[in-house]
């Protein structure tokens, strides 16, 4: 859960240190990420499943990915994700005083959601925080703001945080820093849900924007068509 | 190299052309070459924002970068970021960084970088933020990080694929 705090390894990062190459840290999370790709794939089998499944009333949403939640919105008042049923929509997860990945993510993101709209798409977009405790409602309005419209920030209490991620199945940890305080690791996947507010594979942003845009296309055009 | 590059820079500043990375700017401590410090502004409520330059030693004695400073910031930290399996992975390195005989030390988006924390004021596009950097030997040696797009991922070498078009909707400013 995301209020999990390590000790920091007295070992530290050691042979990160010397050269020019950053060298990463032994993975400790084996386990959870094993879990991870346990539950993608138990996710598509269900599909796989369902789309072998002759016509008739469709079956309620299968996935293991994914979940209801009820969070503070940076744009005012509370989301509830059965509001979102029958729209596909893009989650991801991060925290405000995060320095390399998250603004460029969001401000990547953005560019793309641009594109999306010039080429006639329509898309919400949710930045949920892992760092409820630092990420107030007023301070997420405040640092949304910096970016696309339809980009939604949201947080909560921390407990219904803890749910959220995990029901995405989100790998986080806090890890504390030398003069106090913490930062945060987290998963840096965007998922894409489909209508029914099940999981439809991830975004890929690095692949740069023509690859995304065809993901978006096909999201929300599975949503109209199935 | 250099001179070219520097000419090309200045060639797209003179035609307004120069709206990706901000034109490279170096310093020099002793044996330490300090390559083009630079951060990335900050979205609205930021209390954190990133370092990032690289640092070679020609010299023949080891160095090591300790830490550093930004006058908007409160504290400063070495730190290293890495993804593994989509994770992103965050360390303090309290000791900070050795630049060994004729090594150069890269801080970057990917990696390395400092971490200014308790952020006073934003960081806004197009600003040289004033601040230092410490060597173990070297000393403390004054810098400004400049500061670039808030999608800024590559910095003044290469422009980074994020830097392009217009990055983020500053609606805050």
């Amino acid at each position: 859960m995301p209020g999990t705090t390590m000790p920091t390894d007295p070992a530290g990062p050691g042979p990160a240190e010397g050269g020019a190459g950053p060298a990463p840290p032994a993975p400790r999370r084996g386990g959870g990420l094993i879990l991870v790709v346990f539950a993608l794939a138990l996710a598509a089998i269900a599909g796989t499943t369902l789309a072998l499944l002759p016509g008739g009333p469709k079956p309620p949403p299968i996935s293991v990915v994914g979940g209801p939640f009820r969070l503070e919105s940076s744009k005012g008042g509370v989301l509830e994700s059965r509001t979102l049923q029958g729209r596909p929509f893009l989650v991801f997860f991060g925290f405000t005083q995060c320095p390399n990945v998250c603004p460029t993510t969001l401000a990547d993101l953005g560019n793309l959601l641009d594109a999306f709209q010039a080429e006639g798409g329509t898309l919400e977009a949710y930045y949920i925080t892992l760092d409820p405790e630092r990420d107030t409602p007023a301070l997420m309005r405040e640092y949304m703001a910096s970016f696309h419209e339809r980009i939604t920030g949201l947080t909560g209490t921390p407990e219904a945080i803890a749910r959220v991620a995990r029901d995405y199945r989100v790998s986080t940890k806090r890890v504390p820093l030398p003069d106090g305080g913490y930062t945060m690791e987290h998963t840096l996947m965007v998922y894409m849900m489909d209508r029914n507010g099940g999981f439809a594979g991830p975004l890929d942003l690095e692949a740069g924007h023509a690859l995304a845009l065809k993901q978006l296309h096909r999201l929300v055009s599975d949503g109209r068509n199935s | 190299m250099r001179p070219t590059a520097s000419a090309l820079a200045a060639l797209l500043l003179a035609l307004g052309l120069a709206a990706g990375p901000a034109q490279a700017h170096d310093y020099a401590a002793g044996a330490l070459k300090i390559g083009h410090p630079w951060s990335r502004a900050t979205p609205g409520g930021a209390r954190v924002a990133a370092g990032y330059l690289t640092v070679t030693n020609t010299g023949s004695t080891p160095d090591r970068l300790t830490g550093g400073s930004l006058a908007a910031a409160g504290r400063t930290e070495v730190h290293t970021m890495s993804v593994e399996k989509g994770v992103m992975r965050m360390a303090p390195l309290p000791n900070g960084l050795e630049i060994p005989p004729g090594g150069t030390i890269t801080l970057a988006p990917s990696g390395h970088h400092l971490m200014f924390m308790d952020l006073k004021t934003p960081l806004k596009q197009g600003e040289r933020a004033a601040g230092t950097l410490t060597f173990e030997r070297a000393g403390t040696v004054p810098v400004e990080f400049v500061v670039e797009s808030i999608a800024a991922k590559g910095g003044g070498q290469g422009a980074g694929k994020g830097d392009k078009g217009h990055a983020g909707h500053d609606h805050a400013h």
